[in-house]
């Protein structure tokens, strides 16, 4: 134990007899591993959330991509009007942006310093990051959607029924995105950044 | 890096320093299924650290770093959601041999469990010979920092102490 920095004689001699007594224990026969359970488990739960995100992102693009190969086919063997052509490039553009959203975060992450406090920050980051990507998610892709369709009942003539779509899907979508934020996002954030408050107490 | 290297230098870690997980998991986690669940959480995320190990640590730092926020971490998770039973507790990897035989080491470890979970690291790393500038390095804070806390630790710990001397007299 490094002692210099004790002021007080008495505490150092305590202090001094805890540290025998600690170093007296026997924690290696205490327990017993069982290895070949604990590598299963590894190997089970061993998807980190990295890569879990970064199959998440390709997945988000891949999907998108999809979408807008399978309409814009559509529309050009049927003949379709030009509402049809529409759609593809909206989910080509939601592909490209979740290719920025993936170049910006694989920026960021390598940004953490290996402590505990760098883990932290890391961990406050990454649940800023969905959070604000949730939010996002609202008016870049929920948001033009019920445009879209709602703009082509207008166009189809149910003026009623186009403001209905509009209205329910946008409420709904607001409702769910807040709902998240809420339960899922805030508590861990909030968790976080006491433990971090905690950590940081006291520095200059 | 290969899963197959990845698992050697897993394998070689647990063997030498098997001593530090059980003594974190002995500190944050006080029953069985819960000391279970907290080193497969602890192993797990020492295992994924596998790739990001550059060595310009020592690897016993490195190992404490990793367990200590892994079991951070699980604290919160543990505060948050009640434990479940779930399927992982089938699969044991974690079991205790022997009783704890002196009783003063029990007394360290119970005072320990009374800390938040940062002073509860900074007071492990402080038994297992850590110095200032090494805590400091290691949970991303200054050594005034650590310091501080450190004061405030032995403070309470010698206090609790002399508090179980009157006690018995």
């Amino acid at each position: 134990m490094s002692v210099e920095n004790n002021r007080d004689f008495d505490e150092m001699m305590e202090f001094a007899e805890m540290k025998i007594i600690w170093d007296s224990q026997h924690e290696e026969k205490l327990y017993a591993i069982n290895e070949g359970a604990l590598y299963e488990q590894i190997k089970r739960k061993g998807k980190s959330v990295g890569r879990m995100l970064r199959r998440f992102e390709g997945v988000i693009i891949g999907v998108n991509v999809f979408t807008a190969v399978v309409l814009l086919v559509t529309a050009l063997l049927n003949e379709l009007d030009a509402f049809y052509y529409l759609t593809p490039v909206l989910y080509l553009a939601y592909a490209l942006v979740a290719l920025v959203w993936r170049r910006n975060r694989r920026q960021q992450d390598v940004h953490f310093m290996p402590t505990m406090l760098g883990e932290l920050d890391k961990a406050i980051w990454q649940i800023n990051y969905l959070i604000s990507r949730s939010r996002e998610l609202i008016f870049i892709y929920m948001l033009p959607m019920a445009l879209l369709f709602s703009g082509k009942l207008l166009y189809d003539g149910q003026p009623l029924f186009a403001l209905a779509i509009f209205l329910v899907m946008g409420g709904a979508c607001l409702l769910t995105d807040r709902w998240e934020i809420k339960q899922c996002y805030l508590p861990q954030k909030q968790s976080l950044e006491s433990l971090r408050t905690t950590l940081t107490a006291a520095e200059a | 890096m290969h899963e197959r290297e990845q698992k050697q230098i897993f394998d070689d870690w647990l063997q030498r320093h098997k001593g530090i997980l059980f003594k974190i998991v002995r500190a944050y986690a006080f029953n069985a299924a819960d000391q279970d669940d907290l080193f497969q959480e602890i192993a797990l995320q020492m295992w994924r650290s596998i790739p990001e190990f550059r060595g310009e640590s020592k690897a016993s730092t490195w190992i404490y770093r990793v367990a200590l926020y892994a079991a951070s971490a699980w604290t919160r998770q543990e505060r948050r959601q009640p434990p479940t039973k779930s399927l992982d507790a089938v699969a044991q990897t974690l079991t205790m041999t022997a009783q704890p035989s002196d009783p003063r080491v029990d007394w360290l470890y119970e005072q320990i469990a009374q800390f938040e979970p940062i002073d509860r690291s900074l007071c492990l790393l402080m038994f297992d010979g850590f110095s200032y500038k090494e805590m400091a390095e290691l949970l991303g804070i200054s050594e005034s920092n650590v310091g501080v806390k450190m004061h405030r630790i032995k403070q309470r710990l010698v206090g609790q102490s002399r508090k179980g001397v009157q006690h018995e007299r």
